[in-house]
């Protein structure tokens, strides 16, 4: 059942068995899963529409400071949508499991690992990819990649390893592929425009009561449930803890001052150029939408540094696309024909007047990356007193990056312009300054905030995902992220939700 | 073999291949790279090669003289290599083991052989001889 909180009667508190909050793609499954496999009741809370709307969205406005100079304005209302079906309005659908290092304690990475493995996440893989709407594979680049139908050779290196993204072409849209299914279901009611504003603990401050959710016409109503999940997305549910402050101090969770920190974005950086000759490399791969018929899946190829470089040089997770810049499209005009000519003649060992061994068509590649960022407690979500329209207080978002970050991104250059170097006769130049902060955007990927840790002192939830000292509430999305890899977050923060479905059915009806 | 042959073979392994690098090192620095841009500073003739050269010869004073930068780059076998296209295959060898063992530099942000950037040099100097002298060097 869908409502609308603008026309309910909410003169009642709801009761229910699960009460979980946002309505985006950790929320709504969720939803599904709990209301599947348990048959008992769910309530899920989404504070926007069916449509993001304007009003709703200047919810989200906040303050920003980046390390990077970042170009975007109002990142913070523009990289997420409050409306059911959450930012999937504006996903592309890249998806990739993360790396089992990812998990892992690195020495050389602060406050890197994880209280679970890949293993923990593995079964729950294939069901988030098909929540997704693309097609799972165990990725073994060389089963997969060096065999790829078109032929196309792809880098062949080392300590770099060809790491694909799967992409939905058309992204799954959350909202369109489950609304039925949430409206239809019997167990689920599904309320729009209720925007969760306090979390309200019993006496004994170890559990969760009720929420209180509004409108921005100022209706109101409170649920009580058994069990609570957020689900508002990785600045959110760091928001709405830190502004339920009204019974602790410092907000509900936050009794060791980590909710909001370790602010986690994947940098999208122009990391460097590769210049390549062209014998046998195929740029077509690298395209964004290229097609495997072996994979039956649009994909696209990226450059990764593998477990062992990362470890030998102590470099963060990072993969680059290779965005052609000597060759064009079939079908699309060049404006360049001329120039990529002089290229080809000039580029690669020639001068004038000197009989050279020259190659047509040498390849020049933008290296453009998603970058692993350092976990950083410094790097954080916090609390400022100007409120939005429901009386919350708003977020200034301080992203801070750390010389681990900077490190990486120049030492993989200069280790992979040694293999290119070595073994494809080709050249690689990083973009990074090395005297400041290079421009950059991140990908509206919003991590750690909520970290977790299995120590309350270092993390918000333990490993199920429950808020340290709130026996009833749970985390689902990227904000409990203790890492945040190189892969996009939708894929695992859906197989996490999986998970923690899977871990919530398990609870006795009344554990009171 | 002359320093002369040797600066031909050595200008045809570095000079084209780097041009990229003068682009780069007048001060774009990092962020979005202008495809256009790029293409066409490289479509263009330029002394990638000369910047490379003044680069390395900037941070090694000591080296600034032909005959060292040339024993410096083949030991004792270059006075042994008989053409210029052996000295050529012989120079693209030791290039490509420099890569091999990490014996590499970052200048003006490219990851380059210091072999590499030593004939950079020596293609400098020689340019730099033939104009101080007109053009004869043997």
């Amino acid at each position: 059942m869908i409502i609308d909180l603008h026309r309910f009667d909410a003169s009642k508190p709801l009761n229910t068995d699960f009460c979980v909050v946002g309505g985006g793609p950790a929320g709504i499954t969720l939803a599904r899963m709990l209301a599947q496999s348990t048959h008992r009741d769910v309530v899920l809370l989404e504070g926007g529409g069916l449509d993001p709307e304007g009003d709703t969205q200047a919810l989200y406005e906040g303050a920003v400071e980046s390390d990077l100079d970042f170009p975007i304005v109002d990142y913070l209302a523009k990289s997420r949508i409050r409306a059911l079906g959450g930012s999937s309005f504006h996903w592309w659908a890249f998806c990739r499991r993360f790396d089992r290092l990812d998990f892992e304690v690195r020495n050389w990475v602060p406050d890197s690992g994880w209280p679970i493995t890949l293993e923990d996440l593995r079964s729950f893989y294939p069901e988030a990819a098909t929540i997704c709407g693309i097609r799972d594979f165990d990725y073994d680049p060389s089963a997969t990649l060096v065999a790829d139908p078109l032929g196309e050779k792809l880098l062949e290196l080392p300590g770099n390893q060809p790491v694909l993204f799967h992409t939905g072409i058309p992204p799954v849209r959350f909202r369109q592929a489950y609304q039925a299914e949430l409206g239809n279901a019997r167990n689920i009611r599904l309320f729009l425009h209720a925007n969760v504003t306090e979390l309200l603990l019993d006496p004994s401050f170890q559990r969760l009561e009720r929420v209180r959710a509004k409108t921005l016409g100022g209706k109101q109503i409170e649920v009580r449930a058994r069990n609570f999940v957020l689900a508002t997305g990785g600045i959110e549910n760091a928001r709405l803890l830190l502004n339920s402050d009204g019974q602790i101090a410092g907000g509900i969770g936050n009794q060791h001052d980590r909710v909001g920190r370790y602010f986690m974005e994947h940098p999208h950086l122009d990391l460097g150029i590769l210049v390549l000759p062209s014998r046998g490399i195929s740029g077509g791969i690298f395209d964004y939408g290229h097609h495997s018929d072996r994979l039956k899946q649009h994909v696209l190829a990226t450059l990764a540094p593998t477990r062992a470089l990362q470890e030998r040089a102590e470099i963060l997770n990072a993969s680059v696309q290779l965005v052609d810049l000597s060759g064009f499209p079939e079908g699309l005009e060049s404006p360049l024909d001329d120039s990529v000519v002089r290229l080809a003649e000039n580029l690669w060992f020639r001068r004038p007047g000197i009989e050279a061994r020259t190659e047509p068509g040498q390849r020049l590649f933008l290296l453009k990356s998603r970058c692993e960022q350092a976990p950083n407690p410094e790097s954080r979500v916090a609390l400022v007193s100007d409120r939005d329209a429901l009386g919350q207080r708003r977020v200034k978002l301080q992203w801070r990056l750390t010389d681990l970050d900077r490190r990486s991104w120049l030492r993989w250059m200069e280790l992979l312009g040694r293999e290119v170097g070595a073994g494809l006769g080709g050249r690689v130049r990083t973009l990074i300054p090395s005297d400041r902060w290079p421009s950059g955007i991140g990908g509206n990927h919003h991590m750690g905030t909520t970290r977790m840790h299995r120590d309350p002192s270092q993390g918000v939830v333990d490993s199920n995902c429950r808020v340290h000292g709130v026996e009833n509430l749970w985390i689902a999305g990227s904000s409990v992220f203790a890492t945040s890899g190189a892969a996009n977050p939708t894929l695992t923060l859906v197989a996490l939700a999986l998970r923690l479905a899977a871990h919530l059915e398990t609870r006795p009806v009344d554990t009171r | 073999m002359d320093r002369r042959q040797f600066i031909a073979a050595a200008a045809l392994l570095t000079g084209g291949g780097l041009t990229a690098a003068l682009f780069w090192s007048k001060g774009e620095g990092g962020g979005d790279a202008d495809p256009l841009a790029v293409l066409d500073a490289l479509a263009c003739e330029s002394g990638g090669s000369n910047t490379l050269g003044d680069w390395y010869l900037a941070r090694n004073p000591e080296v600034s003289d032909p005959d060292l930068l040339m024993r410096s780059i083949f030991g004792n076998e270059g006075l042994e290599l008989q053409s210029p296209a052996k000295m050529q295959a012989r120079l693209r060898d030791l290039i490509r083991l420099d890569y091999e063992q990490g014996h590499t530099l970052q200048a003006e942000g490219w990851t380059l052989s210091v072999r590499e950037l030593q004939s950079c040099a020596l293609v400098l100097l020689q340019r730099r001889n033939a104009s101080g002298r007109g053009g004869a060097d043997t």
